[in-house]
């Protein structure tokens, strides 16, 4: 099921790629919203372009990305290293 | 501002105590109920459709996330839909993460949180005192709060 999600997206994060140096002169900083490669719009917030996209698509997968240069980073050092809790 | 005290007890011949044994060993726990966010809640209505049940559970603050994390498959089981992926680091390497809007209930301090994105990562065989954990709190939502870890006390304070 995972997967299949990730699958969905994929379509979306290329469509993304493709376009991002476009995106960074018009948009940086704010956050777009891709569904397949329609391309819904450019938002302040990612809670605008969450609304946005619920309101034109409905509840179904779609991309919300923020246009920075460098792609932020999710770190956490616990559950990477697999000892989030542990019995002492 | 809300503000919450999490302290565990233990039994002793002298009727309970705040154990800083139980807040080293569980370390910063507290109760957190997970359900759709509010823009869906919003959608829902309009449609006249039924609101998911919360999913509750223990949520451990991190201090060591980026982001707030959710159990595999919660958001799933809410209905909720994914938003974006992306990269996490793993004891068996890279994996792609899908993330998700959600909102959150903290019942003890009534704190509402709404998140434009939450991480879902596999938390099985997280448990405290055979209860799931089902949320690793990071600092997104640490960027808004006071948290004090009194270690030689046994208790912790988030103020939000």
């Amino acid at each position: 099921m995972n997967d299949v999600k990730q699958a969905l997206l994929t379509k979306e994060l290329a469509y993304y790629n493709s376009h991002k140096s476009e995106y960074l002169k018009q948009y940086k900083n704010s956050f777009v919203v891709i569904k397949n490669q329609k391309f819904l719009g450019a938002f302040t917030t990612e809670a605008q372009a969450y609304e946005a996209g619920l309101k034109e698509f409905g509840n179904q997968p779609f991309l919300i990305k923020q246009v920075v240069e460098e792609e932020v980073i999710a770190l956490h050092p616990a559950l990477s290293a697999g000892v989030v809790h542990v019995n002492l | 501002m809300s503000i919450y005290n999490g302290l565990f007890l233990q039994q002793s011949p002298t009727g309970n105590k705040i154990s800083p044994h139980i807040l080293y060993s569980g370390g910063p726990l507290i109760s957190v109920a997970i359900t759709i966010p509010n823009a869906l809640v919003q959608l829902y209505q309009k449609e006249q459709r039924p609101i998911p049940a919360p999913i509750s559970g223990i949520a451990l603050i991190d201090t060591g996330a980026t982001k707030t994390c959710v159990h595999d498959k919660i958001m799933e089981k809410l209905g909720v839909q994914t938003t974006g992926v992306t990269t996490t680091h793993t004891a068996n390497g890279p994996k792609q993460s899908n993330l998700y809007p959600a909102h959150f209930s903290f019942p003890a301090p009534k704190i509402e949180i709404d998140f434009n994105s939450v991480l879902e990562v596999d938390l099985s065989g997280q448990t405290f005192q055979n209860q799931q954990i089902v949320a690793l709190i990071g600092r997104d939502l640490l960027s808004r709060a006071v948290l004090v870890y009194n270690g030689p006390a046994g208790m912790f304070t988030i103020a939000i």
